[in-house]
């Protein structure tokens, strides 16, 4: 194993591949001399006194170099050919894009032949020695874009474009050539086997993981890049930094996964923003692998200002894309209430801008919060947007209660469950719920999306009507957990059935054998709160696909007989006042006057 | 200075090329030898045997009356449509000239090349179907003509046979043609590339690649297909180096203005200039002769050809003068002549046929085939899937 610089991993994969393949040609200007320091950047050192019939200085002419190549290539040999600088690549964009590209395509000859492109902006290099030229090439079928940011790829990747034949346009990035492997973040510093290795076309490499930003870039901005994803860490944000390698074809499969996790994508280069890499990017990864669905907030492209690039180091500065434009990004996506760290002075403004004044006097300890509580603080404050009317009845359980006493003994003798007033609530609900008339009150809404993502509770799209009754049950703990599973298909249930189920998914939430499974698709729910001594409690709608939500509240004994209200709550979008008294009105005659066999229906 | 052998006369002021290459050839050897030479020393390096002279003829006809069939179906091919009337005796006299194995790369007023090199290939089994086929399959775009209808008209190549194909972009051929003079140079493999260019384009930038050429004594011909309009351009609007040939100095390299509409002469300073480049001696060929047809089939060219010079240049047309030719010496009789007439008429029709069968290219087909490499063809038909839902 060993370390070698940029340059030198290049020049070594030159080495190795004129060794191997007999008919291999470099050709380029300048590609010769010094001898043992030969090329414009040292890149072809030594080759010259190696395989002088095989590494040639060719004229002066871009579009000639192209296609001597092209010419060697298409007659089976191999080329590698060098354009000096990137921005040189112009006179030759002719044969590149008319000729090299399509050549397979229209005539069935393929070309083992890389065009090496020494990139980007070593620093005060001005407009005609700085270019990232891939966007000259992205959008021509049959053109292979490479874009190594490390001597482990540069080299692994250039064999792999030499041994194979379609045509490649090979990205060297200028600023790296010389760095010494001791400057680099040691994501980037990777050693360089003894024995022949490849690396593999259309692979990209996951430099770090993070859940919270996928920050996708290449080439010489992969250092930029790991310095924002530093200085996000200090802010809380864990940031996936992966670097493409390969610019066509791309590694849409690594990037969808990875914004599946985190929802979060920047595409960081040193190309222009406007037109550069990273649009193009963005757009077929939405158009053609899903990125939208996974996004959470707004792709960002991070790259140079449309400007031309210019020539002093405080304008070239400006001009250039740098790890603190990526951090500023980030931090968009966030907002800044979740990256300031409270310090002295900003906890006071921290409090203020959530309206409440702080007085500090006793003491004050931070605890986290529970994943339920999370989850509750979630939902209720989504669903509180929701239209809540809540309408209150008074019910009159005597025939409950007389009911109860005659058949709780054999009931429980039966079924093992202790008849509950909330048995007999839930049976009456179901039934009265698939009657024709309440068919709204176990529909559901289509919902539609804003451009956050988030529900536009304001707008649904469409009414679903559904023939079953998901009904839910809540349950409260010792622990004082708070859960509300659903019992699915419950009109098809016998009163036996119903209430088994419901005392079965309440001992389940008690010894924590509750699953994601028992969750979702709830049509009504029920909760009992008289038992907590409440005598009528306003309900909180806690699903987007249920309309309505019923309380109970404490059944005492009074002048009559026994009297607790239930209230219910309703989405007023679905229904209004007439049909959710009818429904009441229905529910309470059912329960008033109870006349179905318990161990039959 | 310049040198001509037996005159002093300035003949670049005043120099005409329907006049003066009648019976004489430019050589240019070097900056201060420039020769106007008999043509009688370029025809000894002539073909004398019959069987050789009456395929030569034969092959400008059915180069001829293959153009003049795609022509009469202008109408029902898609796309436009080049041809090289007028140009028969250069095409035909290069490519015979050259061997089987050169890598050739023809341009659109070239199709004799592919008529000579189809007949041997045929011959030796190298295509499975005789050159003819392939071209109006070729013409029609179908799915089994060399292209497969991924480009159109004589945009073709046959890399089996070494002949390679040509793109729009004029000149970009010749920088191709020298990189496979290179690796032919560095296997020893005894071959020379050629090529074409057309008086017009020897003004892009890929004409430099000479300059390559001659730097490293690289084994290519470039044959300047001279027919005097480079669409509606005459070459005094190009340039002031005429005869053509002279640019071969700016290179260093040898030139020779011919009489393109003379099959001989044309096959013979080929052989010259083969041997040459051979040595490493790359060599500039103007051949002149007159573009009797469009730049393309749409091309309204009786609106701005002088009438005079289509009439003169007429009476030169390379089969009529090869035709004459060969009966004056006997090797051409009226019943051999219509031998080779049937005969071309039959190749060709049979050809139409074969074509006209052919199937067309499925929809799906424009998604195979567009890199060789697999990470990349993959890749790309998947972008050329519907979109996402």
């Amino acid at each position: 194993m060993k370390k070698l610089n940029y340059a030198q991993a290049i020049n070594e994969a030159l080495r190795e591949e004129m060794e191997r393949s007999t008919e291999l040609f470099i050709l380029g200007e300048d590609v010769c001399r010094p001898e043992g320091s030969d090329g414009a950047f040292q890149v072809t050192a030594g080759l010259p006194k190696l395989y002088p019939a095989r590494v040639l200085n060719t004229i002066l002419n871009e579009s000639v170099i192209a296609g001597l190549g092209a010419g060697v290539a298409l007659r089976g040999g191999k080329a590698v050919v060098e354009m000096q600088f990137a921005d040189f690549v112009t006179d030759a964009i002719k044969m590149i894009r008319n000729l090299i590209a399509g050549l397979y395509y229209r005539n069935s000859i393929p070309l083992s032949l890389v065009l090496r492109l020494p990139s980007g902006a070593p620093g005060s290099a001005g407009p005609f020695h700085s270019t990232s030229p891939e966007m000259l090439f992205f959008n021509e079928p049959g053109l292979i874009i490479l874009a190594p940011g490390t001597p482990y790829d540069a080299k692994g990747l250039l064999k792999t474009a030499i041994r194979q034949n379609s045509p490649v346009i090979f990205l060297e990035w200028k600023k790296l050539y010389g760095t010494s492997p001791e400057k680099y973040p040691k994501e980037l510093d990777l050693e360089i086997p003894d024995e022949d290795y490849t690396v593999p076309i259309g692979k990209a490499r996951v430099l770090r993981e993070g859940k919270d930003l996928t920050l996708v870039s290449y080439g010489a901005m992969l250092f930029e890049a790991l310095k924002a994803a530093d200085t996000l860490k200090e802010k809380g944000v864990e940031t996936e930094v992966i670097d493409l390698r390969s610019l066509m074809p791309f590694d849409f499969e690594t990037i969808a996964n990875s914004v599946k996790k985190t929802g979060r994508l920047i595409v960081a280069h040193e190309d222009k923003e406007v037109g550069g890499y990273g649009g193009a990017f963005i757009q077929l990864m939405s158009q053609k692998f899903g990125l939208f669905d996974y996004l959470d907030a707004k792709p960002i492209v991070v790259g140079a200002k449309f400007t031309p690039h210019p020539h002093n180091p405080i304008l070239e500065n400006e001009y250039l894309p740098h790890a603190d434009d990526i951090v500023r990004a980030a931090e968009k996506m966030f907002g800044d209430i979740h990256l300031d760290m409270p310090s002295e002075s900003d906890s006071v403004s921290y409090q203020n801008r959530l309206c409440s004044r702080v007085v500090q006097q006793g003491t004050e300890k931070r605890v986290e919060l529970t994943p339920m509580r999370k989850r509750i603080a979630e939902i209720m404050t989504e669903q509180w947007k929701r239209p809540h009317i809540h309408d209150r009845t008074k019910i009159c359980f005597n025939s409950v209660l007389k009911h109860r006493a005659e058949t709780r003994q054999e009931f429980e003798k039966k079924t093992g469950v202790r008849l509950t007033f909330t048995h007999y609530i839930a049976y009456a609900v179901v039934k009265t719920l698939m009657i024709e008339q309440f068919k709204p009150l176990r529909s559901r809404f289509e919902e539609s999306l804003d451009h956050n993502g988030s529900v536009d509770w304001a707008h649904p799209k469409a009414t679903v009507e559904r023939d079953f009754v998901n009904l839910s049950v809540a349950v409260a703990t010792e622990s004082n957990e708070l859960f509300v599973p659903v019992i699915r298909g419950a009109e098809k249930m016998n009163f036996a059935e119903l209430a088994s189920s419901i005392a079965d998914s309440a001992e389940r939430c008690r010894n924590k054998k509750i699953t994601p499974d028992d969750f979702g698709s709830g049509t009504i729910t029920i909760t009992n709160v008289g038992v907590f001594g409440t005598e009528d409690g306003n309900p909180i709608l806690t699903e987007t696909s249920q309309m309505a939500s019923i309380a109970v509240g404490e059944i005492k004994h009074g002048p009559g007989g026994h009297f607790g209200r239930i209230v219910m709550a309703f989405d007023h979008r679905m229904l209004d006042g007439k049909l959710a008294g009818e429904f009441k009105k229905a529910l309470k005659e059912f329960l008033e006057n109870w006349n179905v066999d318990i161990f039959k229906d | 200075m310049v040198v001509i052998s037996g005159k002093t006369r300035p003949f670049f002021k005043d120099f005409d090329y329907f006049r003066d290459l009648q019976s004489h050839f430019i050589d240019v050897a070097g900056p201060n030898q420039i020769y106007s030479r008999d043509k009688k020393e370029l025809l000894e390096l002539a073909p004398k045997d019959p069987e050789t002279l009456l395929f030569l003829l034969r092959s400008m006809m059915i180069t001829r009356r293959a153009e003049e069939k795609i022509k009469g179906m202008a109408g029902q091919l898609p796309g436009s449509a080049f041809f090289g009337r007028g140009n028969e005796a250069t095409s035909c006299g290069v490519m015979s000239a050259m061997k089987y194995k050169d890598p050739a790369f023809p341009l659109h007023r070239d199709l004799g090349c592919d008529f000579v090199r189809g007949d041997e290939a045929f011959k030796r089994g190298d295509i499975k179907f005789p050159l003819a086929n392939l071209f109006f399959a070729q013409y029609m775009s179908k799915a089994n003509s060399p292209c497969r209808g991924r480009d159109g008209n004589i945009h073709w190549g046959i890399p089996e046979i070494n002949r390679y194909p040509m793109i729009s972009h004029l000149g970009t051929n010749i920088s191709v043609a020298c990189g496979a003079a290179l690796i032919e140079k560095f296997r020893n493999s005894g071959l020379v590339a050629f090529t074409f260019i057309g008086d017009g384009a020897t003004s892009t930038p890929d004409f430099q690649a000479l300059n390559q050429a001659a730097a490293r004594e690289l084994p290519l011909v470039v044959i300047i297909d001279n027919n005097q309009w480079a669409f509606r351009t005459t070459p005094q609007e190009q340039t002031k180096a005429i005869p053509l040939s002279l640019k071969a100095l700016a290179f260093g390299i040898r030139g020779f203005t011919i009489d393109g509409t003379d099959i001989l002469s044309v096959y013979s300073a080929v052989k010259m200039a083969r041997d040459l480049a051979l040595k490493g001696m790359p060599v500039l060929i103007e051949s002149v002769t007159f573009r009797m047809a469009g730049h393309s089939v749409y091309d309204p060219y009786e609106k701005y050809v002088p009438k005079d010079d289509l009439e003169r240049w007429t009476r030169r047309d390379p089969i009529e003068q090869f035709e004459n030719h060969l009966r004056e010496k006997m090797i051409l009789s009226n019943a051999k002549f219509d031998e080779i007439k049937t005969s071309v008429e039959k190749e060709i029709g049979e050809a139409v046929s074969w074509a006209e069968n052919s199937p067309h290219p499925e929809p799906g087909d424009l998604y195979k085939g567009i890199a060789a490499n697999r990470e990349l063809q993959e890749f790309t038909e998947t972008l050329c899937r519907g979109d996402c839902s």
